[in-house]
């Protein structure tokens, strides 16, 4: 499970459901802590415009979202990556977490990522 | 300067921003660490740590470290981290340079860091002169 923002617990899922916009980036060098790391001190990627599904059970309990799985998103530098991060394309860092092992890329071709869910689990 | 959010000032044309956040900190690898509740559940064994490292579990005692992003303030506070945004080396598809927020500086105090972002002369104000 990825790092998730306290305004999603504190509201909810729909936090990020009903957002009207949102943004993916691929991040290097370390995992974004803030909306301005992820979007441009550690960018390497993003795709924009992206429809999160709805609010479902999650696979183990929980609800949860999940972004699409991407498959055009555009690589801005040549770097290596390691995490994601999900903001509302404005001013919030939604959720972050790492890439399941380091990738190369380089600026000027797309990437691919696959679909992520994101899951408020049920209390223990 | 104009807040954003509650968290998030930009001044100077968006050239320099104030923004909070968490704290990366190292903390030794051992299994109390990595499945003691005190860190994120997705810092486990065989995943990437926030700098990037595979994550081992180390036995007590062992040097082995791990860098993990203090989200809930378990071991120490956010902080306001001042962004001036510059010009780096790298190129973009086009051959042109990319422009990134680098972190010039963080504080426990809000105000601290705002004077420090007021002092900064943003890019734009070096190349276009105070607007």
């Amino acid at each position: 499970m990825p790092f998730i923002e306290d305004d999603i617990y504190d509201n909810g899922l729909s936090q990020i459901a009903s957002a009207t916009a949102r943004r993916v980036d691929i991040c290097q060098t370390a995992e974004p802590t803030t909306y301005t790391e992820a979007t441009s001190t550690n960018t390497v990627g993003n795709e924009t415009g992206l429809t999160i599904s709805a609010i479902a059970n999650g696979d183990v309990d929980g609800r949860k979202v999940t972004i699409p799985a991407i498959t055009t998103g555009s690589v801005t530098a040549t770097a290596t990556a390691g995490w994601w991060a999900l903001t509302d394309a404005s001013s919030v860092l939604h959720a972050a977490g790492a890439l399941a092992s380091t990738q190369s890329v380089t600026s000027g071709n797309t990437f691919e990522m696959t679909a992520t869910d994101i899951t408020i689990r049920d209390a223990a | 300067m104009k807040w954003i959010n509650p968290n998030l000032c930009s001044m100077y044309d968006d050239q320099v921003r104030v923004e909070l956040g968490p704290q990366i900190i190292e903390l030794p690898a051992t299994e109390q660490t990595i499945k003691g509740g005190q860190i994120m559940p997705y810092y486990k064994e065989g995943a990437l740590d926030a700098l990037g490292k595979v994550i081992k579990i180390c036995p007590e005692g062992g040097s082995e470290t791990i860098h993990v992003v203090d989200h809930r303030q378990k071991f120490v506070k956010k902080l306001w981290k001042v962004y001036d945004r510059q010009k780096t080396n790298e190129l973009s598809a086009n051959h042109d340079y990319i422009f990134r927020y680098i972190k010039v500086a963080e504080y426990e105090s809000k105000d601290q860091a705002i004077k420090h972002a007021k002092s900064l002369r943003s890019f734009w104000q070096r190349t276009f002169g105070d607007k």
